[in-house]
Parts: C-alpha cells; sequence; structure tokens
C-alpha cells in the first residue's frame, strides 16, 4: 500500500450532516404528462410536430380562402413560374398551383394517415400473431402474405376497376391489400427476436394468456422500430396513391394529390422545374417532419433509450 | 498459422452445432412448401389474368371471326382449366409460351430472360450499393444521436425517401449525363458496366434511406441494451465494443429489409427504366398486364414469387443460424 | 475513430472503385454521337415485330420497310413509285395485274422471286395475321380472299400466282382504286419460303432468322432497346442510299430524348407537349402531322346523347383552338370533319377534307358558348329535364390526359349538364365500355390505313355496328341515305363521281353530328438540321429512310 500524506487543505467542509440523508420525493406524475414533458424536450420533435401541423392548417385553410379555383383553366397564364399573384405559379392549364398544391396535400394527408392505420391494424397485428405463436399458424400467414405479395397489384388494381369506382375510398381499399405487407414481416423478425426473453416466460409461468403477452409484453418492447419504419411507408403510399390515379383508379383529373402532382410536374422538369420541384419539396418536409415527429414520439415514450 | 487452424476447427464445431438435423428438417420442410406456395401462386395468378377484361387481340380493326381463329389458334379458347394444366405442363418442361401482343410470338424464355438478366444485375448492384451505404449511415447516426451528423444522417435519409427514384434519374441523367458528360445517356448491352452507373445510383436512393432509418434504430436499441453496459463496465474500449459487439448484432435484421427491397427494384423500376432505355423487367411487366399478354405476366410474376420467396426463406434460415435465439420450428 | 474496422474497410474499396471507374468512365464516355454517314433515330414506341405479316404498328412497319422492299414504294418527294415491280400490266377491267419483278437478292444470295410474295400473301390468311382483312373485301380484294378469310378453305386459291420466277399476276374480286397504295405496306410484303419454312416458330424473333433485300440490312436488334442497320450495298437502287449506319432508338423516353438530342447523340427525336416551351424558337424545331384524328364517340342507343341538340351543345362547348394552340402546342390542329387535313387528295389536286370546308362551322357546331348554351337548353327541354348526367370514358394509357382535362373544364362549365370523366385502360374502353355500348361519350381516336377518305367513313356505316364484324361503330350511328351515299360511291366507276359522293357522306356526318371530332394529333419534332430526305406518311408506313442524308 501506498503511503500518502493528506495536507491540511485537501479536504473541504461540505455541509451539516442532515443534508446527505434527505430524501426527496417527486410528485407522482400521470404516464401520459410525463411523455408530453419529454416530448417537449425534444425540439426537433416539436419542430417537426409544428411543421405538420402547420401544413396541416394550410392544407385546410388555403383552397378555401384562395381567389383561385383548382381546376380553373386558362391558358393564357399557363406554365407561369411563382410570381405574386401565383405564388407558386400555375401549371400547363394555367391552374393556379398554390391551390392545387394545398388541396393535393389534403388528399396526401389523407392518404398518409390511412397508410399508418393500416400499416398499425393490419401489418404489425399480422406479423405479432405470425411471429409469437410460430409453427403451424406461422407458416400459413407467411405464405399467404407471400402469395397476396406476389400477385402484381396493376393485376388487381385492373380487377377491381371494373367493380369500384375511382375515388379516395377505393384508394384506401387499394391500399389495404399489400400496404402492410412490409410491416409486418419487420414485426415478426422484431418478434421472433424477443420473444425467447425472460419476460415472456415469466408472464406466461403467471399464466397470462397470449393475447396478454403480445400486446403487453412484446409490443412495448419492440415498437421503436415499428414506428420509425411506419413513417418510412408514408411516401410509398403517396406514391401509390398516384400510380392509382396514373392507372385510373385514383382521384379523376383534375383532382389532384401531391403524387399526382409530381408525376405532372416530371414531365415538364426540363422546361418548368417549378411545377415539380414545389410538390417535391412540400412533400420531402412532410416526411422529414413525420419522421422527426416519429422519433420524437418513440423517445418520448420509451425512456430506456440510452445514450452511449 | 496457428489462428487459421483454430478458426478452421471452431468452424468445423460451430458447424455441427449449426447444420444440425432439426435445421436440415427445417430447410427441407421449406423447400417443399415453397413449391406449393408457387404452385399456388401460379394458379392464382391464372386465374386472375382469365378473369381481366380484354383479350391480347384487340386490335380495332379485327372482325370478330378473326379474333376467334387467332384465339383457337393459341388454344385461349379452351375452358379455363384446361389452359391451365396445359400451361403448367409446359412450364415444368421450360416452355412458357410466346408473347402475344410484346413481340409477336416470340418465346417467353427468350423475351423474359435477357430482360431479367439486365433487371437482376442492375437490383443487385443497387441493393449492394444502397445496403453498405444505408448502414454506413446509419452506424454513423446512431453512434453520434442527437448531433448534426444524426440529423443530416436523418435529412439524407428522408430525402432519399420522398423524391422519387425517376426524379433522381431524370437530375442524374441531366447533370451528370447531358451536363457534364460523365456517363453516357443511354443504356447499352455493348457497354453495361458504365451506361449502368447512372441508374443503379438512383435506384439506391431509396434503398439507402430504409436501410440507413433502419439501422440506426437497431444500433440504438442495441447500444442501450444491457449487455452493452456490462461490457463497458467491465472496461472494454469504445471501439472493441462497437466492432465486437454493437455492430453484430444491429446489422444481422438488416437483411431481413434488404431482401424484399432487392426483389421489388429488380421488377418494378418502370419509370427509371424508361428513363435510361433499360429494356428490363418493370416495363414488360407492366405492358404486359395493359395488353393481356399474359403469358409475359405469369412468366414475370412467377420470377418475382420465386425470387422473393427463396430470398425470404434464405433470409429466415440464416437468422436461425445467425441468431441463436429464435428458435424456427416447432419446440424441438 | 471508430469508424475503422470492417464497414469502413468495406466502404473504402467501394469509393476507390467507384473513383477509378468514373475516371476511366470520363474518358470512355464520348457517347455514340452520330457522324455524318449515320443517323441515330428515336421512336416513342417498342416495335412489336419484324415480321412483315404479323406487325401491326408504325415503329415495325418503319423498320421492315428499311430493310424490305414491296412491288411498291415512296420516292423521296413522298409519292408512289416502283420498288421490286419493274413493270406493271392492268388488265382492261382492272382486275388483273401483272407485276413483273426486278433482278433482286435477298441477304443470303437467293433471288427474290414471284413466288416470296405468293408465299407471304397466303401465310397472311393462314397465320391469321391482324392486317389480313387490307388483302380482302376492306382493302385489295384479292380474288377469293375474302371468302377463304370468312368460310376457311384453301389459302392456295386467293388470287396470286407466280407465273414464273419474274412474273407475278394479282386478280382482284372487285375494284380497288388504291391498290398501288397498299402493296407498298409491309402485309404485302415478299417473304423468302425456303428460308421461313427452315426457320420455322423462330422466324423474325432474330437478326439471323430474318433476311433483307431493301436499302439497309438488318444488323443488330437489341429487344427494347435499338435496332443497328447499315446500307446494303447489294440493293438495286444503292445509289440514293447515302448513309451507312442507321440506329433506331427504341421506346426512348422523351425527356432523356431530348437531352440525348442536345448532346448531338441523336438527330430525330419526338418531344412530348412539355417540352415544347424549352425548344420551339429553335430552328431544329417543328411539326408533323401524325396522322390520327381525336373525336368523341358518341352512344346513340343513349337518351341523352340521342338528342341532337345535346350533341350540338357539347361540340360547340370545346375550344378546339385554345386546346391545340395552348394546350398541346405540338402541332395539333382543330379537327374541321370526319376525314382529317391532308389524308388525301381530290382529284383538282386540293386536300379533300379542305374540299369540304370547315363542316363544324358550316354546322354551327363550332366554339362558341353562348350557342353551346343555347342548344343545351333546348336538348333538356325536348328532353324535359333540368339537367343530365354526361360521362366520358378514356384511356389513361393512350397519352391524351390534357385533351381530357380540357374537355372536363369545357363540359362543367356548361349549366345543366353534370359532367364525369370515366378514366380506364384503352383494352376497357374498347372491349367492355364500347363494345357493350355502356358509356355515353367515348374519347378515340383513328388512324388511317392508307390514304383515301374510305378508311375513315367506312366506320360510320351501319355494317359497322361494333360486336359481330368487329366494326368501329360503336356509338350506333345510322343513317339511311349516308350508306346509300357509301356503297353508291363503292361501285362507283369514275373517279370524280365516286370523290362527289363521298364528300356528301362527310358532310351528313357533321349535319347529324355523328360524332364530335375534336382535333388532328400532331407531333412536336426536333431534327438535326443537317439531316434531310427524311420522307413522313400520315398513313401507311409513318416514315421511310430510304432517301436520309447529313
Amino acid at each position: 500500500m501506498d503511503k500518502f500524506e493528506f495536507l491540511a487543505d485537501d479536504f473541504e467542509f461540505v455541509g451539516d450532516k442532515q443534508d446527505i440523508t434527505k430524501d426527496q420525493v417527486t410528485p407522482a406524475v400521470p404516464f401520459w404528462t410525463d411523455v408530453w414533458r419529454r416530448f417537449k424536450k425534444n425540439k426537433g420533435a416539436v419542430i417537426g410536430a409544428v411543421i405538420i401541423i402547420i401544413i396541416a392548417l394550410m392544407a385546410i385553410i388555403m383552397p378555401l380562402i384562395s381567389s383561385f379555383e383548382f381546376d380553373a383553366i386558362d391558358s393564357s397564364r399557363a406554365n407561369v413560374g411563382p410570381n405574386l399573384t401565383h405564388l407558386f405559379g400555375t401549371d400547363n392549364f394555367g391552374r393556379d398551383l398554390w391551390v392545387r398544391t394545398w388541396k393535393g396535400t389534403r388528399v396526401s394527408l389523407i392518404v398518409a394517415f390511412a397508410a399508418v392505420i393500416i400499416d398499425i391494424v393490419l401489418g404489425i397485428t399480422y406479423g405479432m400473431i405470425s411471429g409469437y405463436f410460430g409453427g403451424m399458424v406461422d407458416s400459413i400467414m407467411q405464405r399467404v402474405q407471400e402469395i397476396l405479395n406476389s400477385i402484381p397489384t396493376l393485376v388487381i388494381l385492373t380487377l377491381l376497376m371494373t367493380v369500384l369506382e375511382p375515388s379516395l375510398f377505393t384508394i384506401i381499399f387499394a391500399l389495404m391489400f399489400t400496404e402492410w405487407i412490409g410491416m409486418s414481416r419487420i414485426t415478426r423478425a422484431q418478434v421472433l427476436k424477443i420473444k425467447e426473453e425472460e419476460f415472456v416466460l415469466a408472464s406466461r409461468t403467471l399464466g397470462a394468456s397470449d393475447f396478454f403477452i403480445i400486446f403487453k409484453e412484446v409490443l412495448p418492447n419492440i415498437y421503436s422500430q415499428l414506428i420509425v419504419m411506419a413513417m418510412m411507408t408514408i411516401p410509398n403510399a403517396i406514391f401509390y396513391e398516384a400510380y392509382l390515379s396514373f392507372v385510373g383508379l385514383g382521384l379523376t383529373v383534375p383532382q389532384a394529390s401531391l403524387g399526382v402532382l409530381i408525376n405532372d410536374g416530371f414531365k415538364y422538369f426540363l422546361s418548368y422545374p417549378h411545377m415539380m420541384t414545389i410538390p417535391v419539396i412540400i412533400l420531402a418536409l412532410l416526411m422529414l417532419s413525420f419522421n422527426l415527429f416519429g422519433d420524437g414520439l418513440r423517445d418520448a415514450l420509451d425512456p430506456t433509450m440510452k445514450e452511449m | 498459422m496457428v489462428k487459421s487452424i483454430k478458426c478452421f476447427s471452431l468452424l468445423r464445431e460451430k458447424g455441427g452445432i449449426i447444420m444440425d438435423k432439426s435445421m436440415m428438417k427445417y430447410i427441407a420442410k421449406r423447400l417443399l412448401i415453397s413449391l406449393v406456395t408457387l404452385f399456388v401462386i401460379i394458379l392464382v395468378l391464372f386465374l386472375m389474368l382469365k378473369l381481366m377484361p380484354g383479350t391480347p387481340f384487340n386490335d380495332e380493326k379485327l372482325s370478330e371471326a378473326q379474333k376467334a381463329v387467332i384465339m383457337a389458334k393459341y388454344g385461349l379458347d379452351k375452358p379455363v382449366m384446361t389452359q391451365f394444366v396445359t400451361y403448367f405442363k409446359n412450364m415444368c418442361t421450360g416452355d412458357f409460351g410466346v408473347s402475344y401482343v410484346i413481340q409477336k410470338d416470340m418465346p417467353i424464355s427468350q423475351l423474359v430472360g435477357t430482360a431479367s438478366i439486365i433487371s437482376f444485375k442492375l437490383g443487385i448492384a443497387a441493393t449492394i450499393l444502397g445496403a453498405l451505404i444505408g448502414m454506413l449511415l446509419g452506424i454513423v447516426a446512431a453512434l453520434n444521436k442527437n448531433t448534426w451528423l444524426d440529423s443530416l444522417a436523418t435529412v439524407i435519409s428522408v430525402l432519399g425517401v420522398s423524391i422519387p427514384s425517376f426524379v433522381f434519374a431524370l437530375l442524374l441523367l441531366y447533370f451528370l449525363g447531358a451536363k457534364l458528360h460523365l456517363f453516357p445517356t443511354a443504356f447499352s448491352t455493348s457497354n453495361q458496366i458504365v451506361s449502368s452507373v447512372m441508374p443503379v445510383i438512383a435506384l439506391a436512393m431509396s434503398v439507402i434511406a430504409n436501410v440507413a432509418r433502419f439501422t440506426r434504430t437497431e444500433m440504438i436499441s442495441v447500444l442501450g441494451s444491457d449487455y452493452m453496459i456490462l461490457a463497458e463496465a467491465k472496461g472494454l474500449d469504445r471501439k472493441t465494443l462497437i466492432m465486437k459487439h454493437a455492430l453484430r448484432n444491429s446489422l444481422i435484421p438488416v437483411i431481413t429489409i434488404v431482401g424484399p427491397i432487392m426483389v421489388n427494384i429488380m421488377t418494378g423500376t418502370m419509370v427509371v427504366e424508361k428513363i435510361f432505355g433499360i429494356p428490363g423487367l418493370g416495363k414488360l411487366l407492366i405492358s404486359s398486364i395493359q395488353q393481356n399478354d399474359y403469358n409475359v405476366t405469369l412468366a414475370c410474376s412467377f420470377l418475382y414469387a420465386f425470387l422473393y420467396i427463396v430470398i425470404v426463406l434464405i433470409i429466415d434460415v440464416s437468422y436461425g443460424i445467425i441468431d441463436p435465439r429464435i428458435r424456427l420450428g416447432k419446440d424441438e | 475513430m471508430f469508424m475503422e474496422g470492417k464497414n469502413m474497410k468495406k466502404m473504402r474499396k467501394v469509393l476507390t472503385a467507384l473513383v477509378c471507374g468514373a475516371m476511366a468512365l470520363t474518358l470512355t464516355a464520348c457517347g455514340g454521337s452520330s457522324t455524318s454517314d449515320s443517323v441515330v433515330i428515336m421512336s416513342e414506341n417498342d416495335l412489336m415485330s419484324l415480321d412483315s405479316r404479323m406487325a401491326t404498328d408504325g415503329t415495325s412497319f418503319n423498320v421492315i420497310s428499311a430493310f424490305t422492299d414491296g412491288l411498291y414504294g415512296y420516292a423521296e418527294d413522298g409519292t408512289l413509285a416502283l420498288a421490286l415491280a419493274d413493270d406493271v400490266k392492268v388488265s382492261d377491267d382492272q382486275l388483273t395485274y401483272t407485276f413483273t419483278l426486278k433482278d433482286v437478292k435477298w441477304s443470303n444470295g437467293d433471288a427474290v422471286t414471284a413466288n416470296d410474295f405468293v408465299y407471304a400473301w397466303r401465310t397472311v390468311i393462314s397465320k391469321n395475321s391482324e392486317y389480313a382483312f387490307l388483302l380482302g373485301s376492306q382493302g385489295a380484294n384479292i380474288k377469293n380472299a375474302q371468302s377463304v378469310m370468312d368460310n376457311g378453305g384453301d389459302v392456295t386459291t386467293i388470287g396470286v400466282t407466280a407465273k414464273d420466277d419474274k412474273t407475278l399476276v394479282v386478280e382482284l374480286d372487285a375494284k380497288c382504286g388504291f391498290l398501288d397504295k397498299l402493296l407498298a405496306f409491309p402485309t404485302f410484303f415478299p417473304i423468302n419460303e425456303k428460308f421461313a419454312e427452315e426457320q420455322g416458330d423462330q422466324y423474325a424473333n432474330s437478326t439471323s432468322a430474318l433476311l433483307s433485300c431493301g436499302a439497309f440490312k438488318l444488323d443488330t436488334w437489341e429487344v427494347g432497346t435499338k435496332v443497328s442497320l447499315s446500307k446494303n450495298a447489294d440493293y438495286w437502287d444503292a445509289d440514293t442510299v447515302k448513309i451507312n449506319n442507321l440506329t433506331i432508338n427504341l421506346a426512348q423516353d422523351q425527356s432523356a430524348a431530348a437531352l440525348q438530342y442536345d448532346n448531338g447523340e441523336l438527330d430525330y427525336c419526338v418531344i412530348s407537349s412539355s417540352l415544347v416551351d424549352k425548344y420551339k424558337e429553335e430552328s431544329f424545331y417543328s411539326n408533323i402531322n401524325n396522322g390520327f384524328l381525336w373525336y368523341l364517340f358518341v352512344n346513340f342507343e343513349d337518351e341523352t346523347l340521342a338528342n341532337e341538340n345535346i350533341r350540338k351543345g357539347l361540340s360547340a362547348a370545346i375550344n378546339r383552338e385554345d386546346l391545340c394552340e395552348n394546350v398541346l402546342k405540338d402541332g395539333s390542329s382543330p379537327a374541321t370533319g370526319f376525314v382529317p387535313a391532308e389524308l388525301c387528295k381530290t382529284e383538282d389536286g386540293t386536300d379533300f377534307a379542305e374540299k369540304n370546308g370547315d363542316l363544324l362551322a358550316k354546322n354551327e357546331i363550332n366554339y362558341d358558348t353562348a350557342k353551346a348554351q343555347e342548344y343545351i337548353n333546348a336538348g333538356l327541354k325536348e328532353l324535359g329535364k333540368s339537367s343530365v348526367d354526361i360521362t366520358m370514358v378514356y384511356g389513361t394509357d393512350e397519352g391524351v390526359d390534357d385533351a381530357a382535362t380540357y374537355l372536363e373544364q369545357a363540359f362543367s362549365k356548361l349549366d345543366g349538364v353534370n359532367f364525369k370523366l370515366v378514366p380506364t385502360q384503352k383494352q376497357s374502353r374498347i372491349n367492355e365500355y364500347q363494345e357493350k355500348g355502356d358509356f355515353q361519350l367515348s374519347l378515340t381516336r383513328w388512324g388511317p390505313d392508307y390514304a383515301d377518305a374510305t378508311t375513315y367513313l367506312n366506320n360510320m356505316e351501319k355494317s359497322q355496328w361494333g360486336g359481330n364484324n368487329g366494326g368501329n361503330n360503336y356509338g350506333h350511328y345510322y343513317n339511311a341515305k349516308y350508306d346509300e351515299l357509301m356503297s353508291k360511291a363503292r361501285a362507283a366507276s369514275e373517279a370524280s363521281e365516286r370523290e362527289s359522293l363521298l364528300l356528301q357522306a362527310n358532310e351528313i356526318l357533321m349535319e347529324d353530328v355523328a360524332i364530335i371530332p375534336i382535333f388532328s394529333q400532331g407531333q412536336a419534332i426536333l431534327s438535326n438540321p443537317s439531316l434531310k430526305g427524311l420522307v413522313h406518311n400520315a398513313a401507311g408506313t409513318p416514315y421511310i429512310y430510304k432517301y436520309l442524308t447529313k
């Protein structure tokens, strides 16, 4: 043992001993207030949420107060770049793009919302059941998913067209066929990782039913990845909707959505880039906000995420 | 030298554990099931195609009598199940029929074969490039969580996903091809590698985005888990921690998404193909559905299904091998 | 740094490869810039078949006509001229044609013989080609052809025989005023029987399964990408062929093609309306008429559309000038009647459509919003309704979205009309909606098969009511006088008599508003100023490449 020599000024008087054993109990706070507090602290998430709200409000209000109609054709003012009368310029028919973009954002937001719901309700549930139960159930469910995935969507769409009329509802219905498959696979992979953990075993020993375990034990431990990937599927849904309109099953001319605007503007990219660039920017902004929001949500709901 | 002998014997040992009887049985069972699934897919698809409105011979100038004769010539007037049996029998011997519309009377094996080879090459290249860059991006983001690097990686990911691949394709074509003359402006089979660069980059963008986000989340979850804390407490330095523990555990799940992404890219990128003039599967599939060219649709879809099932099988098996926490079969 | 390790190594390798690759590419990426004796042309569509009997699309016709000749061909000014036929003798009753062939060889050394034509025409019918009808009563009227097609029978009985290797005798059931135009069409091209039989099922599936006897030889065919041809040194008219290499890019994207044109890698391309503004001031920009007439089928079995005032109102609501000049911008021109401009000429040299004049204006169904509303109101009163629902079917895969959008706007402005678009695919439009009569308006187009007014007018006869006959009169229009005029025209012996009957028939269509014509489609073209000699036809084979020079 080394010998240390203590000098007089090596120690400092800290204070009265009574303080050290003081016990502070923070007031009990409901779960959601806690979540909200954590969420607020995350600047990125708050910015994301704010942008989403702003865009949503613009989408609702702008078409109502604008002096231009979204479908008013007037070739004398076609192909105009952004200026003071037409904040986003006009398209090749002379329709005001400011109104069209915001009207289109409405549709895209609805589609995005629907896609997320479908992902959650169908995709996650399917994946969890398939992954948790394993065996025959898993086998059959996976094979069904493979079959559904292998039929080209265009075939399904064309057949749907003989029965349904193009409308927003049809779009959401078409989404239900294939949108959830990617999500279910990711969920299943996550479930497979978790299901052999001890806490699951413990729950089962205690007599919990399978569905209790799935939704109360497994799900809370895997949702972080799921939220992130659910957000990533939103642009897919939006472009799928644009593709549907292109095929004739989605929105009919002259209605617009961000995807349709991007598709239309693409043809004009070399002559009038503003027609495509603006919806792309709005979409990217929306996506960024959804992702930041999703990240923030995930971080707020799960405080165990530690930093390295 | 000594090291390699050690590795080798370790492998033999581990190999025994990995490829034991139950795993072999599992693989065999899956292969059998896959064949059945493929059969069901072809049957379902065949029936759906026959339900589609219209026929392959829809020239406005054909009379009904002529149409009937042409249909009979190709055996399309027989009952649906008879047609299916004939098709299936031929398929087993490698005869996928001929194209009715896209390239009249050209054997499918020739038409779809050449297109699929091109699409595969591009798809595999794009997936590998995208996955590598994506993983890198995701790792950087996770390790620097909540710093500007993380935000940058997030922004790149978001852009990669919200900007459609055909926009990237046109931008690349415009700037790198036309303005800067770095790459040829069209795909050509005589100059494949060079003319593939731009399409591959365009296709890889969304792969990068998805893989990056996924990797980041996995890595973050791994970095925060208990065994990492234990390892750190034990005194391992940062580098070993990440290399030996974190990376391995976060990268494995990435294969679950890379597989399906690869299959999708190989078969569904019509607009990018059109822009670069690539005679690939995307355009074939879409045109064949729109023009009722049944054999082409069947062949393309079959290819897609086959690939998808095979890749899913490989992923599931690899997952089971690599991650011993996962038991795939029934209880041992 | 923690970035070392296997991923970084991999990354480094990949990056290095990319950078090295990029450097190497910069040196080699000169691209295929065309030189003064080679021409690169862009085609918007893919070609469907190089078998002259089976092809039905313009691109296939263009390529086939480049490496194969027929009895007739086109001269540099676009008029018809004898090609493989050296001489033709016509009998007095105009039912027998005797052709003497030139001495021409196929690319494998075999001589082109009269039997090649006999074999080809017979197999057009026996293979049930979609264009076989051109040999029958709707086209050349080859003896027995129509009855063999309708009732089966021996295809060797059709009226084409080889008297000897160099003499071809063609017999007709009835006169055909435009036989020469038909014989320039690929369906009537010769095929080397021995070679074709040897190739069997593989015939025309690759360049080695085809023979050339035309201005160019077929060199390579990358399916779906491009076709390369080179000058045929043994061509009978080799002196007129001035370029050595011809490449046709297939199914190219228009934006990509425009960029290639800017780069000098392309000599000729078609661009879409969206790019017109970028190039329209340039000297190398031009418009051509691509021959298709876009119009609306009107369903006469539908109560609303059967009302003439409603039809008139709809027609008067369309501002065709605005549509063509400001929206389509590709040289499309407003339609003046069912027979489009520049299709064919009358005896005195004027254009057929011009001779009739603006039939829309004559019948007061050209653009006039006030009149349009008047018509609609009158129609509504007659129907006893305050408003009607009108739907229009159109195909989203037909590239006509702009016109559909414009029409939607135009019709929605009419008070009392609840207009709706029904988007679908071309297949469905024809086979589901039109064939079943399940439509009110349908946006459709018709392209001429040959340069004669009957290619349009034939469509509106009662015999063409869709369904059993595969006819194109889906709207079920019927006017006894019209049918009478048409059959009289068919039987007419004098060209001038025939012509006046057809002119009258064309007028009746617009008096009745049998269909609502909209525009005659144009195309915006970027063409290398030094490229000359490209022959363009509105009917038949779209492009003849034989006379290209640079």
